[in-house]
């Protein structure tokens, strides 16, 4: 109906700031981190899993795009000889969530598979200051009138309000904190995939459901404004196109619409790399688009390491 | 209390023969079942009819005034998201939506995407100075107002008006009853509460365009016709008759 990124930040109360946050943006920039070597990895990554994996002409993006993914976390992973603490992290599939909260006195519900979630045994420092937070209460979420901000959500009868996290967020599991989310869009037929408004949307909406679940953990079911905020970040693709998010859940108390808000980063449609021919393209006996990968672009790659990296470094 | 989720999707069968059972509202379309003229028994009914385009019907909203449940019956807008082409009707569509719920009305003619349409079921004693696409029952319009999506019975929903660029004008109002013409020049009589929607109705150049040749009526479903002729036809050459007389939808108490 309208970009589900505006309805998402109603239903979640947050505000939303473009770009990626002046912490993972300081880990982009940071030249220590010798990513020369890096970028022609993550280049290789690319034409494995665009070109030379499969035995058919080209490989379905329900092929390549978890491929494309698992080699990029092993690239970011090989790093862990510089960073130690890159060890203490864990990558869970099919991970299910549910939180449940209260907006104006309407009950809302996220449930469902979160893709890939990767948990720390440390949580994440607070990403905005004090003072951006404090300014937050001056924003005023965007009203849709006439249109209910609620529409398009399936209406469903609760029978238990549910606020659990699956196991990983259970006491004594050592690596409990959520760190980032990631999410693939590899269905083949496009009318399937969700378009890259509609990815950012789910994307806030189940890094907010983990970050309020884990919040409920640990500071108990009152809505409040938490001291410490927990940051949760999330990446989306669809094999092609990035999509990079920082969360920071700031407060609990949803039911009304002023005060504290949450806030969030979002750096959308960062492509990797503009066209994969894995045949040249010929028209007339003339070669108009050499097989391969053209227009790769090392920022992205550079902000995904940046994102795994941030919280250790 | 009932909380809310995010949906999936599926396509619908398009040989279903009960498509047009369907009770729930959706915006979706529907996949349609083409009757080619036959009708419950198998034979022709209708000559002329058959292949085509295969086309999906977009369930249209009629009836302007119909609330959501749980609200209350009083004025409410609703905001134009878009405006598309209908396969199944001479005029365009618009997606309008409201409080919760999207649904698709008939377009009027300078209906763009963001404008606010009202939907109100009082009558004042001052005539609304109604913008287009709004609907007011008949006697809250100014007389003289052009008017689409007209219904005889309040409640009923719009049977009358509702083809590419046509429009009624309210001629008067007389005790409790409004009168219209519709684009027939018949004058029709119903009660003032009756829900119409000002303005004229979209795509009016539509009797304008050239079909241009026999395969473009084709694709519009519509078969062939006999090339013979009959003496005795008298379709042709033009027409002069008086007015038929007014239709009163209104049931007075007899005298």
């Amino acid at each position: 109906v309208f970009p589900g990124v505006r309805q998402a930040q109603w239903l979640t109360k947050t505000k939303l700031v473009e770009g990626l946050p002046p912490a993972v943006q300081g880990i982009v920039d940071n030249p220590a981190l010798g990513l020369q070597e890096l970028e022609e990895r993550a280049k290789h990554v690319v034409y494995h899993a665009r070109l030379w994996d499969t035995a058919e002409p080209a490989p379905r993006r329900e092929k390549y795009c978890p491929l494309l993914f698992e080699n990029l976390i092993h690239v970011c992973r090989s790093m862990s000889a510089q960073y130690p603490s890159l060890s203490k992290r864990m990558l869970a599939r099919n991970c299910r969530i549910a939180a449940t909260w209260e907006r104006e006195s309407i009950l809302l519900q996220v449930r469902g598979l979160s893709g890939i979630l990767m948990n720390s045994m440390t949580p994440i420092p607070p990403v905005a200051s004090k003072e951006e937070i404090l300014a937050t209460k001056e924003h005023v979420l965007e009203t849709f009138y006439p249109i209910a901000p609620t529409i398009d959500l399936q209406e469903v009868n609760v029978y238990k309000e549910l606020n659990d996290t699956g196991q990983c967020f259970r006491d004594g599991y050592p690596y409990s904190h959520p760190h980032t989310l990631f999410f693939l869009e590899s269905a083949n037929v496009r009318t399937n995939r969700f378009r890259p408004e509609q990815l950012r949307a789910k994307m806030l909406m189940f890094a907010f459901g983990n970050a309020l679940a884990k919040a409920r953990v640990l500071h108990g079911n009152d809505p409040k404004v938490l001291e410490q905020p927990i940051v949760v970040q999330s990446i989306g693709t669809d094999g092609q196109l990035f999509q990079f998010m920082v969360f920071q859940l700031n407060t609990t108390d949803l039911v009304s619409n002023d005060g504290i808000k949450n806030l969030v980063w979002i750096d959308p449609d960062q492509n990797l790399y503009e066209r994969a021919q894995c045949v040249p393209e010929i028209k007339k006996r003339v070669v108009t688009k050499p097989a391969g990968i053209s227009g790769f672009q090392p920022d992205t790659f550079k902000k995904f390491l940046a994102l795994y990296l941030h919280g250790t470094v | 209390a009932a909380c809310r989720e995010l949906g999936g999707s599926a396509p619908r069968c398009t040989t279903d023969p009960l498509w047009k059972c369907r009770t729930k509202y959706t915006v979706r379309p529907v996949g349609m079942k083409k009757t080619g003229g036959r009708d419950h028994t198998g034979r022709i009914r209708v000559r002329g009819i058959g292949g085509g385009h295969k086309r999906r019907y977009r369930m249209i909203d009629f009836q302007r005034l119909r609330y959501e449940e749980g609200a209350l019956p009083e004025p409410f807008t609703e905001k134009v998201i878009s405006v598309r082409y209908d396969p199944c009707r001479s005029a365009d569509i618009a997606l309008v939506a409201g409080g919760n719920r999207k649904r698709w009305i008939i377009a009027t003619e300078n209906m763009q995407p963001g404008d606010s349409i009202t939907n109100s079921p009082h009558i004042g004693r001052m005539a609304v100075s109604a913008g287009e696409g709004d609907a007011y029952p008949l006697g809250a319009l100014p007389v003289g107002t052009l008017i689409c999506n007209l219904e005889s019975h309040p409640g009923k929903g719009a049977q009358y008006i509702r083809a590419a660029g046509t429009c009624g004008v309210l001629l008067r109002k007389v005790n409790g009853t409004a009168i219209v013409q519709l684009p027939s020049k018949r004058h029709m009589q119903v009660l003032e509460t009756c829900v119409a929607m000002v303005g004229r109705v979209s795509n009016v150049d539509h009797n304008k365009r050239v079909i241009g040749k026999a395969g473009r009526n084709r694709w519009l479903g519509k078969r062939p016709h006999t090339g013979l002729w009959h003496r005795k036809g008298g379709w042709a050459g033009r027409k002069i008759k008086p007015l038929p007389p007014m239709k009163s939808y209104v049931n007075l108490p007899r005298v």
